[in-house]
């Protein structure tokens, strides 16, 4: 078997072995305190694999993610408490929407890159927050916020409690990596790769650098909005704030905490990211300048993420691609 | 095979191109040569559509490749190195080689995203074409798991030249190979544009080595700011007054 096949072959086995420990975690845990810790923990990481694959495999260092975790969230919420759609169906319908409006608004912002995108990223992100807190007839704007009656439920199976929405949340994580892990493993992560070192060489061999781009930013903004419908599902009252930068910044930080060079990073950061307010109280008050320190000393000691770096002092293998 | 006529490039004031014409036929190893600041380079960015001419036409088989985008024409079988090595980063030199071999697949998103069985024939495709291209070029297997920016630079433009013959071209554009390589590596270099001749494939060779283009060569143009001053065989550009101008001057 090739090594390139081995590799991907192994990360599906720590898929296996990832997917044993939620079990495990699952069927430990029963306070619900845990249970809904683990539960942002997982939602924040399913929208970090997606902006891994962005920024850290494709280089376009996107600070508008926020937007499509709230086109998500309010996707699910309205689709299931307006048009009383089944659950899982909004849930689709949310990764779609986010998905598509990345995609629209993707061909003419990725033409923009470095600090131009990242700027351009956080002016989508802040006119999306903008529309959200306006738009109250639909999202109940910041006050009251959406009331979301349903629970979420997939077929006869009501699976509103903390317990069961941590069952759900599990398998989505999963789905997930296991998505992004066919992406990486495909000729289309190579691609991504490429573009992000040499636009002129990825054109010179076929790459259409502006399409992967936009597919790529589609893709992760669908992982965005699966998350975002998880957390309305989830949280079922909650208000626009929840979608302002913070958020955006947040999940930067899930991944340079992570990984850029591997998905696997976004479990890590996500949990770390999650359990960081619980270590530290009060945190809310300082969480931008918490943020903002962690992503200085980062980008300035380990460029790779913390995680990634971490695992490299440990196994002190030489700079190579983890994927 | 590539036909370039009345070819033009101004950079704010600067004509590159001027005025050139020329063409590639198809089999045989045409080298574009010139004094440093000539327009070469520029030459080869227009016709791999990384550069937009300002004037004039390039033809591939007969249909014009202006206004396509540089991967319209990497599809159409047109492949090029560069003068300055431009090396995916984090990537063993069998994945560089699998990037280059990138048109070779034909999967949409789809298939990928659910890993469906046709994505792993395909990486089986394009790992062989790659692994393939890497032999021709001459790079060692025992280093294809090898981080490929950490080789030396004479095996990088090894790659480099894999990476472009993945994609299974029918025109190669070669940006002086052989700068900067020792002497071994150059007749290394040489025997392996010789083998790539014999076997049909369509080269535009810009290099500075006179010893090399004379002896692969079998058309040769010669350019000096930007226009055509020269054109022929190896030996009848080698007597022409004005390139041995051109030449001793740009060396003055
Ligand atoms: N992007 C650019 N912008 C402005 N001027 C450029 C640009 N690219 C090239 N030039 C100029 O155009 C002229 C031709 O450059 P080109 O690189 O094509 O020469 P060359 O024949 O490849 O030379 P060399 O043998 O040194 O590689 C030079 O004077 C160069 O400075
Ligand atoms: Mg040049």
């Amino acid at each position: 078997m090739s090594s390139l096949r081995r590799s991907y072959r192994q990360n599906l086995l720590g898929l296996g072995i990832a997917a044993l420990l939620l079990v495990g975690v699952g069927l430990i845990v029963s306070n619900s305190f845990y249970l809904t810790t683990l539960i942002f923990a997982l939602i924040s990481a399913i929208s970090a694999i997606g902006l891994t694959l962005v920024f850290g495999f494709a280089g376009l260092a996107s600070l508008g993610q926020a937007a499509f975790f709230g086109i998500g969230a309010y996707t699910a919420a309205c689709l299931t408490e307006f048009y009383h759609l089944p659950p899982l169906l909004s849930l689709m319908c949310a990764v779609a929407s986010a998905s598509l409006s990345a995609w629209a608004i993707g061909r003419p912002l990725l033409r923009l890159s470095g600090v131009y995108l990242t700027m351009a990223s956080l002016a989508f992100g802040l006119i999306a927050y903008l529309t959200f807190s306006q738009m109250r007839r639909i999202t109940g704007g910041l006050d009251p916020g959406f009331m979301l009656t349903h629970e979420f439920s997939i077929g006869p199976f009501r699976l509103g409690d903390t317990h069961s929405m941590y069952w759900v949340c599990s398998c989505f994580t999963i789905a997930t990596l296991l998505v992004a892990l066919n992406l990486i493993h495909s000729k289309f992560g190579r691609a991504l790769r490429a573009l992000k070192s040499s636009a002129p060489a990825s054109e010179g061999v076929g790459i259409s650098t502006a399409s992967y781009k936009s597919t790529v930013f589609a893709i992760a903004a669908g992982m965005t909005g699966l998350s975002g419908g998880l957390y309305a599902f989830f949280m079922r009252s909650f208000n626009a704030t929840a979608f302002n930068f913070n958020l955006s910044i947040e999940l930067l930080v899930v991944v340079m905490i992570g990984s850029l060079r591997s998905v696997w990073g976004a479990l890590f950061g996500a949990a770390f990211v999650t359990l960081l307010p619980t270590l530290l109280e009060n945190l809310e008050d300082f969480k931008l300048f918490v943020y903002g320190a962690i992503i200085v000393a980062i980008m300035m000691f380990m460029p790779d993420g913390l995680f990634d770096g971490l695992l490299r002092l440990v196994i002190r293998s030489p700079r190579k691609a983890d994927v | 095979m590539l036909a370039v006529s009345n070819l033009t490039k101004r950079f704010a004031g600067l004509l590159a191109v001027d005025n050139l014409s020329f063409t590639v036929p198809a089999g045989k190893v045409t080298a574009l040569i010139g004094p440093n600041g000539a327009g070469k380079t520029t030459v080869l960015s227009m016709a791999s559509g990384l550069l937009q001419p300002s004037n004039g036409s390039v033809t591939f088989d007969g249909r014009s490749i202006i206004g396509s985008p540089g991967h319209t024409i990497a599809r159409l079988g047109i492949s090029r190195t560069y003068q300055n090595l431009q090396m995916f980063e984090d990537m063993s030199v069998l994945e560089v080689a699998m990037t280059g071999a990138h048109r070779c697949g034909t999967s949409n998103i789809w298939s990928t995203l659910f890993g469906l069985p046709s994505i792993i024939r395909e990486e089986r495709l394009i790992e062989t074409a790659a692994r393939d291209a890497l032999a021709e070029a001459g790079v060692p297997s025992t280093l294809f798991g090898q981080d490929a920016e950490t080789l030396p630079y004479g095996l990088q433009r090894r790659v480099e030249l894999a990476r472009a013959l993945a994609a299974k071209p029918r025109l190669l554009l070669l940006d002086e190979p052989a700068a900067g390589l020792n002497p071994v590596e150059t007749r290394d270099l040489s025997a392996l544009l010789s083998t790539l001749r014999a076997g049909g494939l369509t080269v535009l060779l810009v290099e500075h080595d006179m010893d090399l283009v004379m002896k692969l060569s079998d058309y040769v143009v010669v350019m000096n700011f930007g226009r055509a001053i020269a054109a022929g065989t190896p030996r009848q550009v080698q007597s022409d007054p004005q390139v041995v101008e051109a030449y001793l001057g740009a060396e003055d």
